[in-house]
């Protein structure tokens, strides 16, 4: 229907050239990744072929690429010139967002961020073109089909009855049903986008979603090294040039995490950093297994062991990105996640991306051809049923599963054995391995409660997620923690292979005594009394007092080699922040006034917000709190929050005083948006944020009533019952403009001067005449709750003094300042941010490490003969 | 050889215990009704805002208390109290999911966390137009 009708204002240009590069960019990903394939399969045949057919994968990369960063260019330029006939900008977008926050548009909205997503893969895998060497032709396939997918959750365009994906540069008018787009101006109607969701105006939402996105697009590397080592049967070959990538991805991913929960604590208002969210947990998920991958890749290089869990655990990194890209997208978390994005019909489409690349290396492992081919034939059979007769669940659950169990056998079957190795209890690899298991225990378990409602949907089953989210997870991650910081303490004084025993003992219980020590020595200061808190505490403390020990004794303080012991000591940090920011956490603003609710329920925890009106001072904590006002600055309104330190025993101040803002957005669309704000000490931080305020813009709009006319002499007292007001003057006005009368022969101002009972103001109603119109401004206050308006001035030409103004006022309730606020104080929480940036550091050595051992090392023999000579290449199709 | 295939066996071991603490620290979803019969352990019970009864919510007299009515899925209302300050957008939710327990003596649910399902302006496509009108 609209063929016909000629709309004026748009800018289809753009949109259009948008589109052309989403195609192409999709065609050139297919192009590359067919070369690539070609290349890969043939690298056994005719030498002279592969080259060919690697550089035309690698001109269809490039292409691809190009598309890739024009996409992103032309969406970007649809956002910044607030093209609101495009659905992107006007959903995600507003005239008013500043320049800074425009490019957090892209990861508000789906297409967006796997834009993102597509974008560090085109960068990623420019870098494996040039580096990569003999290993491009298979590890790039890889990448382009993973491409291939993800362009395709951009098209938009319907195939065979399916749409696929959804294109971010559709129209307003092709996406929405409404009345106005049969008009052709209809763009003059609207006057301005959505708008961003304010929780998203942050600095660090700038910064951490395109951190946290390059940690998930690096982790396909480690993968596609995996998918590359079974396709050409050069099986141990791999792991040395993929783990500076796993390292890479582990410490960008990491960062990434760490980075949203600085994000969450600084400016969300459920007062901490971490609250188990399904969100949250999606990207922890690869990070545990990325980390145990790296582990077992060094395990393998130092002692041949480990390869088949090594090929395990690279894979499931990259899967478990795909999951958690499922989980959050495909709208199936439903009512338990409070920011999981909305579906956009695409769960269909994930799901194919996520079993793809499960399937794609149990098919490339299977050793004959002819069971290759009826797998391959039998897995499309199931895609085409599904995508015939609709989602079929039975089938597609049941071979879901028998394909994941297939993977586990297919590259058991395929993976050499180290021949008479015997696990040695006394060895390095030993322990590294069971942290390794530790990690996928505490994965497996945090996949399992977040996926509750995925289980609700296979088995039909009813679960809600715990009650208390934090039990749920504490109860098995807590004693996770402990074994991992215990490992972590020890495992390093092995020597890899065979360690004498006795050189071992003399070491960990000298770091065992002196771990005693400052344990007891933090459980007193703290009066930590939970037993596993106790246990968590020591475990940390190992762990540092372990690595410290490591660094100093055994590597002599020879920092170049120290990474992972500075990546490990930051962990330990971590853990002792966690266990005092948590569990000495003090919520300091418990209110006094309320009444009592029976035996059963917690009180304390029910007393957290404080009502605290203007100007009254409210003791709290050692703090005496004040709120003394609020600032605009749209769209935000600050809360000025005065702290002035007070030590009750003594009823003295100690000096110490700040001023604390937090602010909060009243959206009418979205309720009160509160970001918290917290004075940030060495030892403790005081974290504050407004749970409530009262509805000042519904006070001001209701009306005035009670009105008196009064006729006051200058000097004289009105009374009303939100105060007195005293007439002490009036004067004539300088200006002749009043409002709603041009040119006044006079204009006269009255003075009043209010006194509520809190406060003093003056009123000041304005009079104006011209020949014998008159007009009044009343003056409002709204604080008060009063109107006055000098109605009439009855002169008393034989004495002046006796001349009358005829006051009119009017009541309301006053208008209500205060602020219902919570104060929390976070004791050494600049420890696991310390911590955690250690962490951070010490992966980066490690990567700088092996980075430069990896141009030493290129003579050293692997551990075990490449097979690659022996097994032709299999080919699928 | 062995120490591999022990690992292996304390691994699973180790697996399914965790699928049984998953198991048991699953809440469910219920009605008031069946919230009653089991006072001590909570729930997540789903409901619609009573609109027409009273919402009850005096910051000035106590900032963190909250009672309102719920409607759960067979009809059944309920007091709940929320001992927290009233969530700014409770009166525009669609949908209310409130987790807690119920209190036996005078029936009234006590959520400890309240969810709440919103038409928001960020996530649905409502159309949001301004007409200029010329001549006020």
């Amino acid at each position: 229907m609209n063929e016909t009708i000629t709309f004026t204002g748009e800018h289809l240009l753009v949109g259009n050239l948008g589109k052309i590069s989403i195609y192409l960019s999709f065609a050139a990903a297919i192009f590359s990744f067919l070369s690539y394939f070609i290349s890969t399969t043939q690298a056994t045949g005719a030498g002279t072929d592969t080259h060919f057919w690697r550089r035309l994968g690698r001109a269809g990369y490039f292409v691809h690429g190009t598309a890739v960063f024009s996409i992103f260019g032309l969406l970007f330029y649809i956002i910044q010139h607030h093209y609101f006939e495009y659905q992107y900008a006007w959903q995600h977008s507003s005239t008013e967002l500043p320049l800074r926050y425009m490019i957090s548009c892209f990861w508000e909205g789906q297409e967006g961020s796997f834009l993102l997503w597509m974008t560090w893969h085109v960068v990623l895998g420019m870098v494996l073109i040039f580096t990569t060497k003999k290993w491009e032709s298979p590890v790039m396939a890889v990448v382009a089909l993973a491409q291939i997918m993800l362009t395709s959750m951009l098209l938009g365009t319907e195939l065979f009855g399916y749409k696929l994906g959804s294109n971010p540069f559709n129209l307003l008018r092709d996406v929405m049903e409404a009345p106005i787009f049969s008009r052709p101006n209809y763009l003059q109607l609207i006057a301005d986008g959505n708008g961003l969701n304010p929780l998203l105006q942050n600095y660090w939402m700038v910064i951490h979603p395109p951190t946290l996105f390059l940690g998930f697009a690096a982790a396909i590397v480690p993968f596609a090294f995996a998918v590359a080592g079974i396709w050409t049967r050069d099986f141990s070959g791999w792991i040395k040039p993929a783990l500076p990538w796993t390292l890479f991805a582990s410490m960008i991913l990491g960062a990434g995490i760490i980075m949203g929960g600085f994000w969450a604590y600084e400016s969300l208002n459920f007062g901490g950093y971490w609250a188990w969210d399904p969100v949250e947990n999606a990207s922890l998920l690869p990070w545990l297994i990325l980390i145990a991958t790296a582990h077992t890749m060094l395990i393998y290089l130092k002692s041949g062991k480990a390869l088949y869990t090594t090929f395990l655990m690279a894979i499931f990194s990259f899967l478990l990105v795909l999951y958690a890209t499922f989980l959050t997208r495909s709208g199936v978390l439903g009512n338990t996640s409070v920011h999981s994005f909305t579906d956009l019909g695409m769960s269909g489409q994930l799901l194919i991306f996520l079993f793809l690349f499960l399937w794609l290396p149990s098919v490339l492992a299977t050793p004959k051809q002819w069971i290759r081919m009826s797998y391959a034939v039998l897995s499309v059979i199931v895609l085409a049923a599904n995508l015939t007769f609709g989602y079929i669940e039975w089938l597609s659950v049941s071979f879901m599963c028998a394909v994941l169990l297939y993977l586990f056998v297919s590259i058991y079957r395929i993976t050499p054995a180290k021949q008479g190795a015997e696990e040695e209890m006394s060895s390095r690899e030993f322990w590294m391995f069971i942290g390794a298991l530790v990690f996928v225990i505490s994965c497996f378990h945090i996949i399992a409660v977040t996926s509750i409602p995925v289980w609700n949907k296979l088995f039909g089953t009813q679960f809600a997620p715990a009650a208390d989210v934090f039990q749920a997870y504490h109860s098995v991650q807590l004693p996770v923690a402990i074994v991992l910081g215990l490992l972590i303490g020890f495992t390093q004084f092995f020597k890899y292979k065979k360690t004498g025993e006795k050189h071992w003992l003399r070491s960990v219980l000298e770091v065992a005594a002196i771990t005693l020590v400052l344990t007891i020595g933090m459980v007193l200061v703290f009066e930590i009394s939970n037993p596993l808190y106790v246990f968590f505490a020591l475990a940390g403390i190992f762990a540092i007092v372990g690595n410290a020990t490591y660094i100093l004794k055994v590597l002599k303080g020879k920092i170049s080699v120290a990474g992972s012991a500075v990546s490990h000591i930051g962990f330990g940090l971590m853990l002792v922040g966690v266990l005092i920011s948590s569990a000495k956490k003090q919520v300091i603003s418990i209110n006094q006034t309320g009444t009592s609710y029976g035996d059963n329920f917690d009180e304390k925890t029910n007393r957290e917000n404080v009502l605290l009106w203007k100007n009254t001072p409210v003791l709290m904590g050692s703090y005496e709190v004040t709120y003394t006002g609020d600032t605009l600055v749209f769209p935000n309104t600050h809360y000025k929050v005065q702290y002035k330190g007070y030590d009750r025993e003594k009823g003295a101040y100690t000096g110490e005083i700040f001023t604390l803002m937090p602010n909060a957005q009243i959206n009418p669309k979205m309720g009160l948006v509160a970001n918290p704000d917290t004075r940030h000490y060495l030892t403790h931080d005081i974290f504050t944020h407004v749970t409530s305020v009262p509805d000042k813009e519904a006070t001001a709009k209701a009306p005035f009533d009670n009105f008196k006319t009064t006729e006051m002499r200058i000097g004289d007292t009105l009374k009303t019952n939100n105060g007195w007001a005293i007439l002490e003057r009036v004067t004539p006005n300088a200006s002749d403009e009043v409002p709603g009368l041009k040119d006044a022969d006079f204009v006269l101002t009255a003075h009043l001067k209010v006194i509520t009972l809190t406060d003093s103001l003056t009123a000041r109603p304005v009079y104006a005449i011209k020949g014998d119109m008159h007009a009044s401004v009343e003056a409002v206050l709204q604080e008060a709750g009063l109107q006055f308006k000098l109605a009439n001035i009855l002169v008393d030409k034989t004495n002046v003094a006796n001349t009358r103004f005829v006051i009119e006022s009017a009541e309301k309730p006053p208008l209500q300042d205060y602020i219902i606020m919570k104060a929390i104080i976070f004791p050494y929480i600049n420890l696991l941010w310390g911590g955690t940036i250690v962490m951070v550091i010490g992966f980066l050595m490690a990567l700088l490490q092996r980075y430069r051992g990896r141009n030493r090392g290129q003579q050293k023999q692997n551990p075990l003969p490449t097979a690659a000579a022996e097994q032709p290449v299999p080919s699928v199709l | 050889m062995k120490a591999k295939y022990i690992l292996a066996i304390g691994l699973i071991g180790v697996l399914i215990a965790v699928v049984l603490t998953m198991y048991g620290d699953a809440s469910s979803y219920v009605t008031f009704d069946q919230a009653a019969l089991n006072p001590g352990r909570e729930y997540h019970v789903v409901g619609e805002l009573e609109k027409d009864s009273t919402m009850h919510y005096d910051p000035i007299k106590d900032p963190n208390h909250l009672e309102f009515f719920l409607r759960d899925s067979l009809n059944n209302v309920c007091k709940v109290v929320f001992n927290n300050p009233k969530p700014a957008d409770l009166d525009r939710s669609e949908k209310v999911v409130i987790v807690g327990k119920m209190n036996p003596e005078n029936n009234v649910f006590h959520a400890s966390s309240i969810l709440l399902k919103c038409p928001s302006k960020y996530n649905d496509g409502t159309l949001e137009t301004k007409e200029y009108k010329t001549g006020v």
